[in-house]
């Protein structure tokens, strides 16, 4: 290695950092270090004029090492290694010293601000010197995606993905796809029927030939990165050959068991050969083998022999190039706000089962009975279960307020008799048309109380719910025949199964967290796995197309890009150091060191690590270095704020 | 086992069939309980205000009192469980609080004490307690466990139970029909009593309502207690139920009457 | 009387009364708030708007602290401590005054005076008189 040729550039900033940093002195104190070639302060270092600044000098005092001193490397760096590439240096022999955000913006004193600013400079020289030319590496990618969860998210990421021509495997761990969208009546604030908007797509999930539908699994394991990876999906046991299977139902007929229908909510039963809804997709039927006693009627009375009781389940692989994660939303469990008596007594009920009373393919083919007896009087109760710390959901679930209206006008429309009262804390209408509809619903007659109810008990075959009218300052016990929960939105429990098996973080109300919550609201922690859907947070429909169609097109454009660089900020393993004791493999939050079992050695697989710098510290017998962060660049710097020359 | 024992005012003077029960129990399953040596007023309820620390002084002073020979400290008054476990819970809690109280004495209370509820004990004894039970009567269960076991959340014996059904648990495990009534753990006015009579008597009457709801013969159906001020209160403020302490009935129970 | 009821109240009790979002669950929960001339809700709403008639209200002398409200409170507050925190502040300022009880011991009835258990009596004295 010939001679350290150092070039320093301290930016002014306009008066950003000028206004209160002495940049002359700066210049003067940093032209005395060593290996200092060039000093140059310019009001903008970033414009066109400043950048050319930096590349003439390059060339004419043939530096390799440049130093900026500007605003923080979040906000420049990129610009100014492009610098340093069209000048032809290695964009890595680039060092900046942030002398804005955490100097002159919150430094008042203009003496220390500049002693700050020199030391901070100086320090950049010295840790510049070490730096060395690192090389960026381009791995290509499988033009092939996964959506996990066939929600109306997932299913239109799907669709999006495949109509711009690439792969895509779709899993749904029901029998059927569709979703909590499926179980619905109507939707707010149109009134346009669920089924009427949904079947149609999920049909068109089947005939797109570039979406592979996969029902009744799961997905057990995922590895490697972004571009690559591979998912281990295993392919639960159905007793059917979907192939064979053409939906008549005779299997059904025969069978003797019966369960609690999970799609009505437990409200009606099925047999333990089923099909969770007429129009499931795809229109297969499914042997819950929890319930089945194996007795062989079905596998009798099949004509298509499409039945195999003892089938086991299957576990396949596959290589896809980027993952949608669209696994929805569990309904909160009420029996957890015992005082409702949810469970306790059968009048109550929460949302999503009044959806499937409500619903003309449902339990009561939408007549509205309880006990037998049409209901004169029902009671709604917003925000149960969100906007409550005691359950420790302090988030608003956003569909609540709209999804009570519609049911409450769904009532009103075929129950015009019957007294409906909704105790709410807030109405939240913020969405397009939500407004107008909440006007609408409390124009028919909708008593709105503004109150959040303590209990519900029995009185003679009446439920009483007792809250206060906070509008009114009194308490009031309103009579009802049933109760409707507006029970808001909680993660899956499978989803943070899903999420610990990716290492995909989660934001503080147990949800999916975004990579950011305005500019990159699709995009997981880790790079290639997008979100989408209520796995993210609670939304309604038109919320989790939108974001399954932004989910899709980031999938588009990595796929039409074809190819993704890594930066090379990484940790490497000095083989002759290591052990072999896998300290490192348990705390990297990546997976990426891997045991090379035939040299006993740690490996770091390139492809995933994002340069934490977790396993270089961790390394007893220090043998895993950091590029770029390496320890002397590092030791240099905390030399040089300790000891002053 | 040994165990000290901190009775507390009322079971020394109304509450006595409260205290002798829960002596002549103890005395019966082998629990050694020992009176607590100089104890002093819980100071009857736990007051929580910033700038006066002297409100707990009380309750502190009795655990301070307990350490000098155990870790653990049983109590069967609900006013006294509630008010030593919470200034307890504050004492730890709270560092600026803390240094505040010890200004006041010449001790400090240096590690928790477990305070344990009559009832923990007579839930590790129960197959004893089977045992013992001569004559079974088919009486209908409805434990009344009021608020100062059950709140606040976190602190008190029940309060970590979505619905509390210990009690529920312990009596039909020795073979009882319990009922599960929704106001078990509302509560039953309290001090009102002086105040505002017709609070308390509201109060009451709802619980008896909600009892109702479950029993289909009130005269088949006893409410149980755990603490002097509810069994006052629902004695006073109504004569549909017989009422008594939990520890009472059980004596009853082993004794035969 | 006139005093910054809101300044008085933050100085002597740290419960959060800025998170309500006034539900009024509190109110609904509580066994007695039929007998209130302020709900518990409406207690923390003229606190927040530094009402001082909060004090003349008989809300303060009726929570008997059985803590229901609490444990239903969707945001953690306990409003006992609040009620806690406004009864001493109108003993204090009244004791200014030379007055220290807010008792009518002469309205009570003998019978229940003499049978009810002493540890009764003290929460009262507690709750009504200066100290």
């Amino acid at each position: 290695m010939g001679d350290i040729r150092i070039g320093v550039y301290v930016c002014h900033c306009g008066s950003n950092i000028a206004g209160v940093v002495d940049v002359k002195r700066v210049v003067e104190e940093i032209k005395k270090m060593k290996n200092v070639v060039v000093v140059r302060d310019y009001f903008y270092m970033c414009s066109d004029p400043g950048q050319d600044l930096i590349k003439k000098d390059i060339k004419e005092y043939d530096l390799n090492k440049v130093v900026v001193a500007a605003c923080s490397p979040r906000m420049h760096e990129p610009t100014f290694r492009n610098t340093l590439k069209a000048a032809g240096l290695n964009p890595y022999l680039l060092e900046m010293a942030n002398i804005r955000e955490q100097d002159s913006w919150v430094t008042e004193d203009k003496e220390e601000a500049t002693k700050k600013a020199i030391s901070l400079v100086k320090i950049a020289v010295l840790r510049a010197s070490l730096l060395e030319e690192l090389y960026e590496k381009e791995v290509s990618v499988t033009k092939r995606a996964l959506v996990i969860g066939g929600g109306i998210a997932g299913i239109q990421a799907a669709l999006d993905i495949a109509d711009a021509g690439y792969e895509v495997y779709l899993v749904e761990k029901e029998p059927s796809i569709g979703g909590h969208m499926a179980q619905l009546e109507k939707t707010f604030p149109t009134l346009d029927c669920a089924a009427c908007i949904l079947t149609p797509k999920m049909v068109e999930v089947t005939q797109n030939k570039n979406i592979k539908l996969l029902t009744y699994c799961e997905v057990e394991e995922v590895s490697g990165f972004v571009g690559n990876f591979k998912v281990k999906i295993r392919q639960k046991a159905r007793g059917v050959n979907p192939d064979l299977c053409t939906g008549c139902g005779s299997c059904a007929i025969i069978c003797p068991i019966y369960a609690p229908n999970e799609f009505d909510k437990g409200l009606s039963y099925r047999k333990a050969i089923y099909r969770p809804f007429p129009q499931a997709v795809p229109n297969v039927f499914t042997i819950s083998f929890k319930e089945c006693v194996l007795c062989g009627l079905c596998e009798w009375n099949c004509e298509n022999f499409a039945i195999n009781l003892y089938e086991e389940d299957k576990i396949f692989e596959i290589d896809v190039g980027a993952i949608v994660i669209a696994t929805g939303y569990e309904e909160f469990d009420p029996r957890l706000k015992p005082e409702f008596g949810y469970g306790k007594y059968k009048e109550v009920l929460t949302g999503l089962e009044f959806e499937r009373i409500l619903n003309a393919s449902g339990p009561t083919f939408g007549e509205i009975k309880v006990n037998g007896k049409v209901p004169k009087s029902i009671v709604f109760i917003h925000c149960v279960g969100s906007r409550d710390e005691q359950v420790g959901n302090p988030y608003c679930s956003r569909v609540c307020c709209m999804y009570i209206a519609k049911q409450a006008h769904l009532v009103k429309e075929r129950l015009p008799d019957c007294k409906i009262t909704v105790f709410y804390i807030d109405v939240r209408a913020f969405g397009k048309a939500f407004e107008e509809f909440y006007t609408r619903v409390k124009n028919e007659g909708i008593i709105y109380r503004r109150g959040s109810p303590s209990e519900i008990y029995k009185k003679g075959d009446k439920l009483i719910v007792r809250s206060e009218d906070t509008l009114l300052g009194e308490i009031i016990e309103e009579e009802a025949d049933l109760v409707v929960l507006g029970t808001g939105l909680v993660p899956r429990k499978e989803t943070l199964e899903l999420a610990k098996k990716l290492k995909l973080s989660l934001s503080a109300d147990n949800f999916l967290l975004e990579a950011h919550p305005k500019l990159r609201p699709v995009d997981s922690n880790i790079e290639g796995i997008y979100l989408c859907g209520c796995c993210q947070g609670p939304k309604d429909i038109p919320d989790s197309v939108a974001q399954a169609k932004g989910a899709a097109s980031s999938v588009i454009a990595l796929f039409n890009k074809g190819k993704v660089t890594i930066e090379p900020i990484q940790a490497f393993v000095r083989e002759d150091y290591c052990s072999g004791c896998h300290i490192c493999e348990g705390l990297c939050p990546y997976s990426a060191l891997e045991f090379d079992s035939e040299k006993r050695v740690m490996r770091v697989n390139e492809a995933l690590c994002r340069g934490c710098g977790v396993c270089p510290s961790a390394c007893p017998s220090g043998a895993i270095v950091m590029r770029h962060y390496a320890d002397e660049q590092i030791e240099i710097q905390v030399g040089g704020l300790l000891w002053e020359e | 086992m040994r165990y000290l024992y901190y009775p507390g005012c009322t079971l020394k003077t109304t509450g006595k069939v409260f205290d002798d029960s829960i002596k002549e129990l103890s005395k019966i399953l082998e629990i050694e309980l020992v009176e607590l040596p100089s104890w002093y007023c819980c100071q009857a309820i736990y007051t929580s205000l910033y700038d006066t620390p002297s409100l707990l002084l009380g309750p502190i002073r009795n655990l301070i009192e307990t350490q000098k020979e155990d870790n653990k400290l049983v109590t069967a008054c609900a006013a006294c469980y509630n008010v030593l476990l919470r200034a307890q819970d504050s004492y730890f809690k709270d560092a600026i609080l803390r240094e505040r109280i010890k200004a006041y004495l010449e001790e400090e209370l240096k590690n928790k004490i477990k305070i344990i509820h009559f009832f923990e004990l007579l839930e590790e004894k129960i197959e004893l307690i089977n045992s013992l039970i001569k004559k079974k009567n088919d009486y209908t269960l409805a434990f009344y466990y009021g608020c100062l076991l059950t709140r606040p959340k976190g602190i008190a014996l029940f309060s970590n139970d979505v619905n509390p059904n210990r009690f529920e648990k312990f009596f039909s495990q020795l073979g009882f029909k319990v009922v599960d009534f929704a106001f078990k753990t509302r509560c039953c006015g309290s001090y009102l009593t002086y105040t505002v009579e017709e609070a308390v008597r509201e109060c009451v009457e709802k619980i008896v309502v909600s009892i109702d709801e479950k029993v289909a013969d009130e005269k088949e159906c006893l409410i149980l207690t755990s603490c002097p001020l509810c069994q006052f209160n629902l004695e006073n403020y109504q004569n549909k139920y017989k009422i008594f302490y939990f520890t009472y009935f059980l004596l009853s129970l082993i004794k035969g009457e | 009387m006139e005093i910054n009821i809101l300044e008085e109240f933050l100085e002597v009790c740290d419960e959060k009364i800025f998170r309500c979002i006034n539900c009024g669950v509190c109110s609904a929960s509580c066994p007695i708030s039929k007998f209130m001339e302020l709900t518990p809700q409406r207690v923390i709403f003229y606190l927040i708007n530094n009402k001082e008639e909060v004090l003349t209200k008989n809300t303060i002398w009726l929570c008997a602290s059985c803590l229901n409200c609490q444990a239903r409170c969707r945001k953690d507050i306990d409003f006992s401590r609040i009620a806690d925190a406004l009864r001493h502040i109108y003993l204090r300022e009244m004791a200014k005054r030379k007055l220290l009880s807010e008792l009518e011991i002469d309205k009570i009835k003998r019978e229940v005076l003499v049978n009810s258990p002493q540890q009764l009596f003290i929460a009262l004295q507690r709750k009504f008189v200066y100290y």
